[in-house]
């Protein structure tokens, strides 16, 4: 429980140092203030990579070990990953407008692979939904999300496939084209949003934890409550 | 018997049992080629706007139709047909096999009937290096197939499975038709359609593997 609230504050102060380094960071030479939105979309898209990853793995786990953890890790994990994914798509929309001139290009295959790769993710959350067996539940949704994967590497190379208006990688094995300043707010913004990341999995996978609990107990409840009916056909 | 042999009598199965609903024959196709009618009404009758969006139109009748194709009522095992497969020991894996190859089929046909209906009715310009769609119609058709029988598996049984099966296929099948629909476009423009034909060929092997490696899975889970 301390470790919880300490990797809570931790990510709290960290997105407020974040926030404060990514406002007062000087504007960009051609984009101008638009270009301050970049310190909450790239960590949020690298969230969004990060989490389906680890859903990946839990994934996998319940697979191999049939462990309710793994399920847990996988479906909060995937949550969270939705959650960014969307943050990155309309923060990419709110930059996108002022530097393209047009919020959503049909033409740019990052954007489309990415808006693809949410709807698969919300399917994932609505297959879930939609079934009450939890040892289904989990076997069905590990297949989705291990399936669901292979687009993870389409939308990251995305920008190397093909060259259309989104920008190719921030950061490329031979450098950058960031200034120093930018680059401490843009890695400042990375290593807090991964922190909060950490936080709400820690709590979604708690939270999770008590739904199974108390599923298991209104099971329990039931089975108690319920007798057989005696349709006096034993004799005695 | 072998696994190839197990696999085919799953295929002719599926086979006989569509021919005998005709679902696709009747129903999906007519529907599908009613759908290419429709968008140039929609679009406008300019000939060279037709003509270029002719192709692009062509491969989303097909993923879309073709989910449908790959999701009819005859390729879903009913409760018995699952127990009986399980009783005879017949791995999961064939059935899934067995089942892509017959949807695969379906999808060949599909595409088949619409792809001439589309020269007819958009008139696009044929690529001088045409053959290569004899490759690309059966690489699409194959990856959607496989793509339909694990989203099919993934919501058997459950709640509004018939609402989210089509979401969950034609979601994973966007690399298909970003493939399909570049190495056309390649072959039109007449430019290098290796980076599209490798994605498309990528994503067939990984959604084979996945949906070999988790056919047990999926059938313990009553699939």
């Amino acid at each position: 429980m301390i470790a919880q609230r300490i990797l809570d504050w931790l990510a709290g102060i960290a997105i407020l140092a974040g926030a404060w380094l990514a406002l007062t960071v000087p504007p960009d030479a051609v984009q101008g203030v638009y270009a301050r939105v970049f310190h909450v979309h790239v960590p949020s898209a690298w969230l969004a990579f990060l989490a389906f990853g680890v859903t990946l793995v839990g994934s996998l786990g319940w697979l191999v070990a049939k462990r309710p953890w793994f399920d847990r890790l996988a479906h909060s994990s995937a949550e969270i990953g939705v959650f960014f994914t969307g943050l990155a798509i309309i923060t990419g929309m709110i930059w996108g407008y002022p530097v393209w001139g047009v919020a959503w290009d049909w033409g740019d295959a990052r954007l489309m692979a990415t808006a693809v790769m949410f709807f698969v993710y919300v399917a994932y959350l609505a297959l879930r939904r939609t079934i009450d067996d939890p040892d289904v539940r989990a076997t069905r949704s590990a297949v989705l999300g291990t399936a669901a994967f292979v687009l993870v590497p389409v939308v990251y190379f995305s920008t190397i496939l093909w060259r259309t208006l989104h920008q190719g990688m921030t950061i490329r094995p031979d450098g950058t084209d960031m200034g120093p300043e930018m680059l401490t707010a843009f890695l400042v913004n990375l290593l807090a949003f991964t922190i909060l990341y950490l936080a709400f999995l820690t709590h979604r996978m708690r939270i999770a934890r008590m739904e199974d609990e108390a599923a298991a107990r209104a099971t329990r409840t039931a089975g108690t409550a319920v007798e057989a009916p005696d349709l006096g056909l034993i004799d005695g | 018997m072998s696994f190839w042999r197990q696999a085919a009598i799953v295929t002719r199965r599926d086979l006989l049992a569509e021919g005998r609903s005709g679902e696709v024959w009747w129903v999906v196709l007519p529907f599908g080629l009613v759908s290419l009618f429709l968008i140039p009404v929609a679009v406008g009758s300019q000939r060279s706007l037709l003509a270029d969006i002719g192709p692009g139109m062509f491969w989303t009748v097909v993923l879309l139709f073709g989910m449908f194709v790959t999701l009819r009522r005859s390729a879903q095992a009913t409760p018995a047909e699952a127990d009986v497969l399980a009783l005879v020991v017949v791995d999961p894996a064939v059935v899934f096999v067995g089942r892509s190859i017959a949807s695969f089929a379906l999808v060949l046909v599909f595409q088949a009937v619409t792809a001439p209906a589309m020269v007819v009715l958009f008139g696009p310009d044929i690529p001088e290096r045409w053959g290569w769609l004899l490759l690309l119609g059966p690489l699409t058709a194959l990856g959607m197939a496989m793509t339909g029988t694990l989203a099919g598996g993934l919501v058997a049984g459950t709640r509004l499975g018939t609402t989210l099966a089509p979401l969950i296929a034609i979601s994973l099948s966007f690399p298909l038709l970003v493939g399909a629909s570049m190495t056309t476009s390649g072959l039109v423009a007449g430019t290098d359609i290796l980076a599209p034909l490798i994605l498309l060929t990528l994503v067939v092997v990984l959604v084979a593997i996945a949906g070999v490696l988790t056919a047990r899975p999926l059938e313990e889970s009553g699939a």
